[in-house]
């Protein structure tokens, strides 16, 4: 039905469409928290979703936060809106059939197809901007619809009447629609860290000019509305409509602070956002003021829902404007933290206005169902989840920065965070049971038992107590005419100007000078991506790689430290769109060239946990014919573009970073990155091999045992046998340690600098008192015979064999230095740091070592020859006596 | 330069708007003003509502 009014309103509410767009929003809420649950639980239980990539976490995460933003709330403001339109301007909205049109191309063009396409993997890796261009153009169309659907009541309202709600709807609908297309288009064809700083913008524009005017609008509207009494301050109101339009579109660049997005714009988004910390306190002032007399939690539900807002607003404003500052900055961004931040803004502040905005509408059609009780669960359920997760992972954020900020390995960051991920599980189970509370509380109960509220102000306040001048003529009549078109034309300039400004500051002039410094800093030729490459970059992106590794290496000395020299502007130049990134789950890998082998990386692609065991990444089999040793070509070309991150710098240093250097003048940021003391300083990164240093004491055999378990076991067994889940997929194969005896300084250098070109990687974010216990669990898995003692001919004839067939490689005294060893990618064994069991050397001899240079003999030698070879080898080894340190 | 601009000129625009705010009480009372339409507004709906009810319910109007 609708709300026609017989003897007291000239406007309709259309109910039919609040209605609508209630049910889809609650609908379309269920069905994104289900995503974001699975995606929560992923962290715990990474293999959830088995191989399957249509629910493999990156796109889940992607479905997530679009239907958070457009399916939730979307449908929850323009539910609102058909209320509030009417009464704000006191005229109908253009048109119910333009309404049904609005509700079906934002349900049935964004946000169906929009799920379906992700899930697809037709997607952006852009944040809030993850569906594909073609939805957004529908998304587009439709945001010009409502345009048309509720602009023309306001511009038919006098000035005088333009309550605060309608400011924040007109700034929203105009705003959006402008931000909109730049946040999802510009990206696709403005390179690398400029990209990210357009996207930066629309990240916060996203909420500031789409989620925040439109929930501040529910506020200001339903707090007057409930209560009964006009808001505490229309001026002060006003300044925070203004402060916000102003002051939420500079603060994009927050989200790179330490980027290579010139400082310039990083400082004026960090002053944007303290001053905006300001200006929400005066907005949150205003609403509280407006509030009083109804107590903490009022009895009206739909009241309490907004009661609650306010505070969420408050905390999460004074959150964000803190937490751009650079001294907080540095140690949570990319955290759990952030992760807390946006769920506060979109669960708590905006999520609890737009459920105070629906019942508040709920409650005031006729006949409508409503089940106070239900409505009653659902506000604790779900301030009790939501408060959960937000406190939750604000602490996670907090240990997860100062872990980072340590020498500590990267998995204990994960370690330390899977109590926490466990309970933001778990505080899901209120979230959730709180939104079917609040659907079942607007689908059952009595018809018309939300009039209780409504029947209160009837009673308490008749509709012609009014207030000075409104209805004796005094006003209205100066701001009719000229005078509104002035008003209205000067507002529209103003926040126009607001929005270029912007774009000028923190978009277009930064692209300029990141501009300026690749060209005077890039080197004259960089390679660019190959095809492969290029189609790996699409993979990548297609399955959310890019929002748990960032490809930026800020300039702060804890980033240079664990990933090496910070990203450069001309290092992101082929990048379309941006794969910055905005949260580190894994390890940043802007320098992934050249770190680990491509059999090692299709082996984690396959089976994450087979060679990291406490890994969470998911798994990505289904790139795979079955095992990591039949690659699909899009986990070839996914490796091929692994293997491509860093390697233009590489290439390009020291030579090019010498004359980078010379084209940054004075630029001290710029110097952090030219001055780091290694380009790729990868902890696992392998080298040819050196001197490790003297690890000292070790850490206890427990210590060393449980180093063991969490990070060699997946490959060398859990017994050091050499058959861990992983090992049968690796070439070489891990060693089987149990028939090897090392001299110490071997371990100690396998350990420091891994064994390169093989999927042994270095260990150096490990400490040495861990190192040293590590060197001690492997040494006591030995049970080789070092007794048994060969007669004299067998080792003079193993001698000639020797020296006929193997020394070109492992050297005349077995030190694995022959002429040829040089040119071998995988050096050949030292049998002077290393012995091998007498049978295991025999079938080493006989069978070689697949995936080396080591070939089989068996055709070759016979079985005496064979055996008297092993048996000198054997005898070259010098153990930890005579061994040099740094036997390379 | 950027971050000077804007906290400089934001400082400017809430003084500019407080003068004005102190100084204009004709500004003062026009500024207020919407607050108390969008009541009457409100009240006018929860009005209809009352009556619509009473439609479908077929009880008495008796606030008319």
């Amino acid at each position: 039905m609708t709300g026609t009014g017989r003897h007291v309103t000239d406007f309709r509410v259309e109910t039919q469409l609040v209605r609508a767009h209630t049910f889809a929003a609650l609908i379309t809420l269920l069905v994104a928290v289900v995503f974001g649950i699975v995606v929560a639980l992923q962290f715990v239980y990474p293999d959830l979703t088995g191989t399957s990539l249509t629910f493999g976490w990156g796109r889940l995460r992607y479905a997530h936060t679009q239907g958070i933003m457009l399916g939730w709330l979307g449908n929850a403001f323009f539910a609102f809106l058909y209320h509030a339109v009417p009464i704000l301007t006191g005229s109908s909205v253009r048109s119910p059939r333009l309404g049904l049109w609005i509700f079906g191309i934002w349900n049935f063009a964004v946000m169906a197809p929009g799920w379906i396409l992700v899930l697809n993997g037709v997607s952006q890796p852009l944040e809030w901007a993850e569906f594909p261009l073609i939805v957004d153009a529908f998304a587009a169309l439709a945001l010009i619809l409502a345009g048309l659907q509720f602009l023309p009541s306001f511009f038919k309202t006098d000035l005088d009447k333009m309550y605060v709600s309608s400011w924040y709807i007109i700034g929203a609908l105009v705003f959006t629609l402008l931000a909109f297309p730049m946040g999802n288009v510009a990206p696709e064809f403005v390179p690398g860290a400029a990209g990210a700083a357009i996207s930066g913008l629309w990240i916060h524009d996203a909420v500031g000019l789409f989620v925040t005017p439109l929930a501040l609008a529910i506020l200001y509207f339903v707090i007057p509305a409930s209560t009964g009494r006009p808001i505490y301050s229309r001026f002060l109101s006003m300044l925070g409509f203004w402060g916000l339009f102003f002051f939420y579109p500079l603060n994009g660049t927050h989200h790179y602070i330490f980027s290579v997005i010139p400082m310039e714009a990083q400082f004026a988004a960090i002053a944007a956002s303290a001053l905006l910390g300001v200006v929400v306190v005066i907005v949150v002032f205003n609403l509280m003021m407006s509030q009083r007399g109804s107590g903490v939690f009022p009895k009206d539900v739909g009241l309490r829902f907004v009661a609650m807002s306010v505070i969420f607003y408050l905390i999460v404003s004074v959150q964000g404007a803190s937490q751009a500052q650079m001294v907080l900055n540095q140690t949570i961004h990319f955290t759990d933290w952030v992760v807390a931040h946006s769920h506060l803004a979109m669960m708590g502040f905006a999520t609890f206005a737009g459920i105070g905005g629906m019942i508040h509408a709920w409650q005031r059609i006729p006949n409508a169902r409503y089940n106070s009780k239900a409505l009653d669960w659902g506000y604790w359920l779900l301030f009790i989840g939501i408060s959960a997760m937000m406190i939750d992972l604000t602490i996670a954020g907090v240990i997860q920065g100062q872990l980072w900020k340590s020498n500590a390995p990267w998995l204990e960051s994960i370690r330390a965070s899977e109590p926490y991920w466990v309970i933001r599980v778990l505080s899901a189970v209120p979230i959730t049971a709180g939104f079917i509370a609040v659907l079942l509380g607007l689908t059952t109960g009595p018809r018309g038992a939300g009039s209780a509220a409504v029947d209160s102000k009837l009673i308490q306040e008749p509709v012609d107590e009014v207030t000075p001048g409104l209805l004796s003529g005094q006003t209205g009549e100066a701001t009719r005419g000229r005078g509104l078109v002035m008003a209205y034309f000067v507002a529209s300039v103003a926040g126009v100007a607001f929005f270029v400004l912007s774009v000028s500051l923190l978009g277009i002039w930064p692209a300029r000078v990141l501009a300026e410094q690749t060209a005077a800093m890039a080197p004259a030729n960089p390679l660019p991506l190959s095809k492969s490459e290029k189609r790996g970059r699409l993979v990548y992106a297609r399955e959310g790689c890019a929002y748990c590794h960032t490809q930026q290496i800020r300039y702060l000395q804890a980033d240079i430290d664990r990933f090496g020299a910070s990203t450069l502007a001309w290092e992101t130049e082929f990048d379309y769109p941006h794969l910055m990134g905005t949260r580190r789950i894994g390890p940043d890998l802007s320098r992934a060239s050249a770190t680990r082998t491509d059999n090692w990386h299709f082996v984690h692609l396959f089976s994450p946990r087979s060679v990291v065991p406490q890994s969470i990444m998911p798994s990505y089999a289904a790139l795979f014919g079955g095992s990591p040793d039949k690659p699909l070509q899009e986990a070839q070309d996914l490796v091929a573009y692994l293997e491509s991150l860093g390697r233009a710098r590489e290439l390009a240093w020291p030579e090019g970073d010498e004359a980078a250097r010379a084209a940054a003048g004075d630029d001290k940021w710029a110097m952090m990155s030219f001055n780091a003391p290694l380009l790729n300083a990868h902890p696992a990164r392998t080298r040819p091999g050196g001197s490790p240093p003297d690890f000292g004491d070790a850490a206890s055999a427990e210590v060393g045992q449980k180093l063991w378990a969490d990070n060699c076991s997946g490959c060398h067994g859990e017994k050091g046998q050499g058959d861990g889940p992983a090992a049968s997929w690796l070439s070489p194969r891990p060693a089987n340690l149990t028939v090897r005896e090392y001299a110490r300084d071997r371990v100690s250098d396998v350990l420091w600098n891994g064994v390169h070109n093989t999927a042994m990687p270095a260990w150096r974010d490990q400490s040495p008192e861990h190192l040293a216990a590590l060197v001690d669990v492997v040494l006591n898995f030995s049970v080789v015979d070092t007794e048994s003692t060969p007669p004299a001919d067998t080792l003079m004839r193993g001698k000639i064999v020797y020296a006929g067939n193997c020394s070109a490689c492992h050297g005349d005294a077995g030190g694995g230095d022959g002429f040829a060893a040089g040119e071998l990618p995988i050096s050949p064994a030292n049998f002077q740091t290393q012995r091998l069991d007498l049978a295991e050397s025999i079938r080493v001899i006989s069978n070689g070592i697949g995936g080396t240079s080591m070939a089989a003999w068996e055709t070759r030698l016979n079985d005496d020859e064979i055996l008297a070879v092993a048996h000198f080898v054997r005898q070259l080894f010098e153990g930890d006596n005579e061994t040099p340190r740094g036997n390379q | 330069m950027i971050a000077s601009f804007i906290v400089i000129s934001s400082i400017v625009l809430a003084l500019v708007f407080t003068i004005a705010w102190f100084t204009q009480p004709g500004l003062r009372r026009k500024l207020e003003d919407p607050k108390y339409f969008f009541q009457q507004q409100v009240k006018k709906h929860n009005k209809w509502y009352n009556e619509s009810r009473n439609d479908m319910t077929g009880g008495s109007d008796d606030d008319d």
